[in-house]
Parts: C-alpha cells; sequence; structure tokens
C-alpha cells in the first residue's frame, strides 16, 4: 500500500497510523480465516471420533 | 545446443553471488549481537568467524569477478542455486565450531534444513545451547522462508537487468505482488514484518502466563515465531511445541503457522481491501478441500486405533499434526516415535500425504503445492468436460488467484513437469531410506518430510543416520526448496562448460 501523501513526500502521522490500521484489520482477517478453516475441520475430526472411525 | 558460458558470464555469476554472499553474513550479525548480550563469549567468536568467512567469499569474489555487463536471463537461476550452495557452507561454520554437530555434515544438513524451512536436525543437546546458537537456526529459517535471495533483493540490488526477475523467481517465487520485482520483495518483507510484530507479541504474552520470565518469554515467543511464520518447524526445545503444554500456545501457532502458509500476493491483496481473496483463490479452495481429505483420513486410523477416546485430546492432537504437516512446518505435540509406535500406518499415511501436497506458492511453505493440485483438478474436469460436448464446442476453464486467470495448456504442461518431478523425488528418497535399512513407511514419512520442506520426523532423522541419507536428504531439501529448475540450471551450467559449444 503507499502510504506517502497525497501531496508527495514523507506520509503524515495521520495517514501513517491510517495505513497501520488498514495491515492491523488485514492481520485480524487472516487470523479469523484461519480460526475459521479450523473450526470446520474440527467439527468433521469430531465427527469421525463420534461415528467410531 | 547449449552455448558455453564466456568468461564475462561466469563473471556475471560470480559477482552477484558475492553480493548474495555479502548479505548472508550480515544475518549473522544477529546472532552475534546475540552472543555479545548474553555473554557467550565462545559463542562470539564462532559467529565472529563465519561472519568474517562470509565477508571474504563475498567481497573476494566481487573483487575477483568485477564486471559491468548486464545481468541476463541465463545467469539469473544460476546466481541463485549457487548462492544457496554457498550459503548452505559458510553458514555452517559458526555451526560446527560450536561443537553441538557430530560432524561438518551434520552441520550442513542443519543449514539447508533452516534455509529451506524444513526444520528436521541433527544438533545435538538442543536444550542446552547458547542463545546465540539458536537465534542463528532461527534467523537461518526466517530468512530463508522469505529467500536469502528476497533478502538481497530488499537491500543490494538496484537497475541490474532483466535477470532480476529470474534471480526472484529462482527461489520457487512466481507471483509478482507489484511489477516491480524488488518492489515486490520490499513488500513481502512488509507483510512478514507485520506479522512478525503481531505474532511476537502474542506467543511472548502466551509464554508469560505459563509462567516464563520475561526475557525468555520474548526469545520463546519470537523462536516460535520464526520457526512458524517461515513454516520452518524448528523450535527452542527437544520436545518442539509439546514443551508448552498449552492450548492457547498451540492456537496461536496455528494460526500463524497457517498464515505463514498463505501466498505473499493474497497476504498483499488481504492487506490491502480484497478480504474476498481468502474465499474465491483457488488454492485457499484446494487447501481446504485437500486439508478435509487428509484430516479425515488421520482421524479414521486414530479413532480405530482408540488412542485418544476424550474428544477435546483427539480433535487437537490430530488437526494440529495435519495441520503442521500440510503447511510443511513441522511443528509437532507429541513424541516422534508416537507417529510408528502409537498412530499407525493410515495416520502416518494421512500425514504424508498432507505433506506431499504442501500449501500456497509465493508463500514459506514447501511441497507440491495448492496451486498446482487446483490446476490439475481443473484441467482434469476441463477435458471430460470436452469429452463430453459436442467435437465443434469450445470448453474453457477459468480460476480466480488473485485476478481471474484462463487455464491454459502452457500452464498446465508447467505444473505436471513439477508435480512429476516431485513425486519422482519422494519415490527415490522412500527408495533410498529404505536401502538403508529403515522400514518402508518410516523411510516415506520422514523422505517424503525432507523433500516437501516439512520436518516432521517419526524418529528416522537423528545424528546416527547413514552419511549417504544424510546427503541424500540435503539435496531433496535444496531440490524441493528450489522446485527444481535453478539446481537443474546450475547442473546445465556446469555441463555446458564440459560440453557446450
Amino acid at each position: 500500500m503507499d502510504s506517502r501523501s497525497r501531496t508527495g513526500g514523507r506520509p503524515t502521522p495521520t495517514e501513517q497510523i491510517q495505513t497501520l490500521a488498514v495491515f492491523a484489520t488485514g492481520i485480524l482477517a487472516e487470523a479469523m480465516y484461519v480460526i475459521g478453516l479450523g473450526a470446520l475441520c474440527s467439527v468433521a475430526i469430531m465427527a469421525v471420533l463420534l461415528a467410531g472411525g | 545446443m547449449m552455448l558455453r558460458p564466456t568468461l564475462e558470464d561466469h563473471k556475471v555469476v560470480g559477482f552477484y553471488t558475492g553480493r548474495i554472499i555479502i548479505g548472508v553474513g550480515a544475518l549473522m550479525v544477529l546472532p552475534l549481537s546475540t552472543s555479545l548480550l548474553f555473554a557467550e563469549w565462545k559463542t562470539a567468536i564462532d559467529f565472529a568467524t563465519g561472519l568474517l568467512a562470509c565477508l571474504a567469499a563475498g567481497f573476494g569474489l566481487q573483487a575477483l569477478c568485477l564486471t559491468h555487463q548486464e545481468l541476463r536471463r541465463r545467469h539469473g537461476l544460476v546466481i541463485v542455486s549457487t548462492s544457496w550452495v554457498l550459503a548452505t557452507v559458510l553458514g555452517a561454520i559458526p555451526f560446527y565450531l560450536s561443537g553441538y554437530f557430530g560432524s561438518y555434515l551434520d552441520a550442513i544438513f542443519d543449514v539447508m534444513s533452516g534455509l529451506t524451512t524444513t526444520g528436521l536436525f541433527l544438533l545435538q543437546d538442543l536444550d542446552h545451547v547458547p542463545n546465540g546458537l539458536n537465534m542463528w537456526r532461527f534467523v537461518l529459517t526466517f530468512a530463508g522462508g522469505q529467500g536469502i535471495i528476497v533478502i538481497a533483493l530488499t537491500a543490494l540490488f538496484k537497475g541490474v537487468g532483466g535477470g532480476i526477475y529470474h534471480l526472484y523467481s529462482g527461489e520457487g517465487k512466481e507471483d509478482r505482488l507489484l511489477p516491480n520485482v524488488i518492489q515486490t520483495a520490499r513488500t513481502i518483507w512488509v507483510v512478514s514484518l507485520g506479522w512478525l510484530l503481531a505474532g511476537t507479541a502474542a506467543l511472548t504474552v502466551s509464554a508469560l502466563a505459563l509462567g516464563q520470565e520475561p526475557v525468555r518469554a520474548l526469545l520463546h515467543g519470537l523462536w516460535v515465531f520464526m520457526g512458524a511464520f517461515s513454516t520452518g518447524g524448528f523450535a527452542p526445545q527437544s520436545y518442539n511445541t509439546m514443551w508448552y503444554h498449552s492450548l492457547v500456545f498451540e492456537i496461536l501457532c496455528v494460526i500463524i503457522f497457517v498464515a505463514g502458509s498463505l501466498n505473499f500476493a493474497v497476504h498483499w491483496a488481504v492487506w490491502t481491501g480484497s478480504r474476498a481473496e481468502l474465499r474465491r483463490n483457488v488454492e485457499l479452495r484446494s487447501f481446504a478441500v485437500t486439508l478435509g481429505i487428509f484430516s479425515l483420513i488421520t482421524a479414521i486410523g486414530l479413532a480405530r486405533s482408540g488412542l485418544y477416546t476424550d474428544a477435546l485430546p483427539f480433535v487437537r492432537k490430530t488437526l494440529y499434526l495435519v495441520l503442521s504437516g500440510h503447511t510443511t512446518t513441522g511443528f509437532g505435540t507429541i513424541y516422534a516415535r508416537s507417529l510408528v509406535t502409537q498412530w499407525g500406518p493410515l495416520p502416518m499415511l494421512g500425514i504424508i500425504g498432507a505433506m506431499i501436497i504442501g500449501a500456497s506458492s509465493c508463500s514459506t511453505a514447501g511441497g507440491i503445492k495448492g496451486i498446482r493440485v487446483a490446476i490439475i483438478s481443473k484441467s482434469f474436469l476441463q477435458d471430460v468436460r470436452r469429452a463430453l460436448s459436442p467435437e465443434s464446442s469450445v470448453i474453457t476453464s477459468r480460476y480466480h488467484h488473485v485476478k481471474d486467470r484462463m487455464l491454459a495448456d502452457d500452464t498446465v504442461r508447467t505444473v505436471l513437469m513439477i508435480t512429476i518431478a516431485f513425486l519422482t523425488m519422494h519415490a527415490i528418497i522412500t527408495v533410498a531410506g529404505v536401502m538403508a535399512g529403515y522400514p518402508v513407511l518410516e523411510a516415506g514419512f520422514d523422505g517424503v518430510s525432507a523433500a516437501s520442506n516439512t520436518g516432521l520426523s517419526c524418529g528416522l532423522t537423528a545424528p546416527s543416520m547413514p552419511d549417504f541419507l544424510k546427503v541424500v536428504y540435503v539435496l531433496a531439501m535444496w531440490l524441493g526448496r528450489m522446485e527444481f529448475l535453478a539446481v537443474f540450471a546450475l547442473f546445465g551450467w556446469i555441463w555446458s562448460v564440459v560440453r557446450g559449444r
């Protein structure tokens, strides 16, 4: 993501915080994806145990 | 016919290899600083020696091969392979000098394992190694995950011609996150460092909650993060992540190593607002399907064995090991020999299957990769549709991988070629294990683990294993990480020196 100011030069503190916030939500979205995937698999694995293999 | 390389060609290869080796030497500053910080003077001297050797080799090569010729396509892949060989040999110096390895070959084994993010190790007495030495293990695996060429591209390369893309792709990465290769390399580091901050913080807090003192918790948080995100599988304790006995710690590890196994282009798409990529990407869909299949196979085998009767340990152990194998991480929460003595053949086969497939392309993970499985499946379905349609109809397939793409015959051919190469390598390495006297399932498990850069072991990989098998594993780790092309390019280069025109 281009975090440079629209007027050119170094990004302002506000723009830096905005960029960091976008990145942080990206990390959170990926973490939620992994948790969702793991939860789905856990249900399938549990079903196998209940069915006795 | 292959053209014999000219002296200028050799100079280009030598010059840029030297530059990359300087980068590898610069990495040794981290373990050297750690040793000094913890007053581990002998270890500090070992790393100072290694650093000097890298700088001498790097600057020596640059001085010897000084050239202004542009880096071209034919040089790129050879530079990658040569750099990995030199980085492994030189990176093993501090390991060997430490006295924790039985031979220089063992030290080379661990460096190759680290750089290729495999995670198998021959280091002895891991629980008592100095902090500096441990730091080098994790720096190797973290740097190897991003790629030593990516590191060099980030800091040491500027405007060196069209061959620079082949430096980048030679490490098994094909997707460009941005049009410019150097910007792509820097973006890979932005993603990795972003995760480094978040992941290390989470693991450190978890380690503190487990009762570790702050400095120890920070080191363990950092090291386990590096081992997880690079899908490397190195851990600071010999019992790997089982040592922590913590569900929260394991969940954090899973989040980090699955995230590490995602394509960097997917990371970048998600980080820049395209959350739908996680749902639409064909590689992630492929991963979800194969994860389901191998989880079920493993779970069926374990349920029949009656080893875990309670739901929580059953789900916890099964999911952790399958995900660790599928993402080619190699973290474990059971004793290595338990795979043979308690889990048995079917769960082992389930994990072998997961390791063979591996995770995403252009990530830190190894294996055949989900994108190739998806492309082969799509191609197979396309042929079935063709067979069932009128002869005049035009049948095409599309898939989504960061952007919508058309399935092309050339792509299928390349994918099949690499897949066959991987499967052949798995067969050869299994035969090598059997020839060394190990049972076929154990030879297959550790062999596939090495060749897919996973790092899970059923106990075969140990300092006492035959030297020839260690050499085979080192070669397999290298071939698997480079995805063959760069290694074969080096062999072709050497051949053309001898027989070219």
